[in-house]
């Protein structure tokens, strides 16, 4: 395939996602999450668990389930992962 | 673009979306050939889901359904034919897990089966195709096979440590334990050649993981169990009850007594190069309900098709439950998705039955098998969940 065609399937892709998402998401959600506010992190999914999430802050890694809510404080959103380290929603990291 | 794309958001939502007419439509209204068509549709699928859900990061890869044992208990009842995986697929699988996942996780591929050392030839062209991928660019992977043992040996030990591969073997005990259930066709005993098999791998993989399956019958011997295999070389354990089966009162008071006696060991013997994964010290508290099928994890069928997880594909792998795509098209069922991840019913059902406190609905596979429905509990798993409880306290 050429790297026109790509280019074009990407971008006809691109707009039919953007055209349908938000109606999509009513109709799966029943509201659009897609509006979730700026309070989201990078688990922007207000119903759903973030599931594994991957910080990487310096040379450490640390991944774990992350359940984010509507709004959270760093009480609901500190886990431990499996490396021992507590990660703070807000992408600070806290040894 | 098409001029009204409303007919793709109805297309979509639906639970058992028609991939097929989609595309064609798709090809229609764009005025591009079905092979373009194709990608777009995957593309906005890809787009969609990363919208809407988590990141994927573990894939089950189903090389074969051809197994060497006949295990009285195998979840997979309903995957027993002869296919194997074919490249094209595991490509596919490959490539949708690097689409699917977020930039620079860590990527855990699990070999499954069947018994994938069946299809070593597979594992081999997949992990090379892996490394040499475009979106590989040396994130960390994390390689795993499934394995009944028996056929490891001092040719395919090495290969796998060569590959990368981890093996855990699945072994429910010493001969007398683990030759009840896990038998060949001819009935006899698979433990001979498991131990060979793990005396041919300790030399290239020094830390060997077993998983046990205990049965009601051999409850009663889990700690001579967990203490022969490690005079064996086994160096860590992952110990499960059977799901589908009947645990009477005797036999789940054997479970605890025993797992308890385990513990206690344990955590007085500090033993060095050992390790039970139950009782190891980590925030298991989830938020959510149900597991991290279709969350984080997938599992793709001989065939290409995907599911949620390598024990829901087991059931029916001809007419998977919740299927959730394909590697052809990708995870183009999203009201599936939906329902897995937010798993309304479940939690529903867990809370109607007093338990949505401390349990958070189980394995999807367990309670279909056990309560006839991915979102109703199976309350074995449920009562195990408290006979856990007690042991790590």
């Amino acid at each position: 395939m050429s790297e026109t065609k790509i280019s074009t399937n990407e971008t006809q892709a691109a707009d039919i996602t953007k055209a349908i998402q938000a109606q999509l998401a009513e109709k799966l959600f029943g509201t659009n999450i897609l509006n979730a506010g700026s309070n989201m992190h990078e688990c922007n999914k207000p119903k759903f668990s973030c599931g594994e999430y991957t910080c990487k802050t310096n040379t450490h890694s640390c991944s774990g389930d992350f359940d984010c809510k509507n709004s959270f404080t760093d009480d609901q959103c500190n886990r431990h992962f499996k490396c021992g380290q507590t990660f703070n929603c807000h992408g600070k990291y806290e040894e | 673009m098409p001029a009204n794309p409303d007919w793709l958001v109805d297309a979509l939502s639906v639970s058992k979306p028609d991939a097929v007419t989609a595309i064609c439509r798709l090809s229609n209204e764009l005025d591009i050939n079905i092979v373009n068509a194709e990608k777009v549709f995957a593309d906005v699928v890809r787009e969609l889901n990363a919208q809407f859900y988590p990141p994927l990061s573990k894939m089950e890869l189903t090389v074969t359904e051809q197994c060497n044992l006949a295990c009285t208990y195998c979840f997979e009842e309903g995957m027993k034919s002869p296919k194997l995986m074919s490249r094209e697929t595991a490509r596919k699988a490959i490539d949708l897990l690097f689409d699917y996942a977020a930039p620079e996780t860590e990527l855990t591929i699990t070999f499954f089966g069947g018994e994938p050392m069946l299809n070593l030839p597979l594992i081999e062209w997949s992990v090379d195709y892996l490394k040499t991928h475009p979106k590989y660019q040396n994130r960390p992977l994390n390689l795993q096979m499934t394995s009944n043992g028996t056929l490891i040996d001092e040719v395919t030990a090495p290969r796998l440590a060569e590959l990368g591969v981890r093996v855990l073997i699945s072994i429910d005990g010493l001969k007398e334990t683990n030759d009840h259930h896990r038998v060949y066709r001819s009935g006899r005993g698979s433990f001979d050649d498991i131990a060979q098999g793990i005396k041919a791998l300790k030399p290239h993989q020094p830390w060997v993981g077993v998983k046990i399956t205990v049965m009601p019958d051999d409850a009663n011997k889990i700690f001579e169990n967990v203490m022969g295999l490690r005079e064996i070389g086994i160096n860590q354990f992952i110990i499960g009850h059977a799901t589908g089966v009947t645990w009477s009162d005797e036999n789940r008071q054997y479970f605890l007594e025993q797992m308890t006696a385990l513990k206690e060991w344990y955590e007085r013997e500090n033993p060095s190069e050992f390790r039970i994964s139950d009782f190891e010290e980590t925030d298991t508290a989830m938020g959510y309900f149900g597991c991290s099928a279709a969350r984080s994890t997938i599992a793709i069928s001989v065939d290409g098709q995907v599911s949620p997880c390598s024990k829901i594909l087991g059931i029916d792998s001809n007419t998977p439950l919740a299927l959730l795509g394909s590697v052809n098209y990708g995870l183009y069922r999203l009201a599936t998705r939906r329902n897995l991840l937010s798993c309304s019913k479940l939690e529903n059902a867990c809370t109607k039955a007093g338990i949505a406190q401390t349990y958070k609905g189980g394995c999807f596979a367990s309670n279909m098998t056990d309560a006839g429905d991915l979102f109703l509990p199976s309350m074995t798993d449920y009562d195990f969940s408290i006979l856990w409880q007690k042991v790590t306290g």
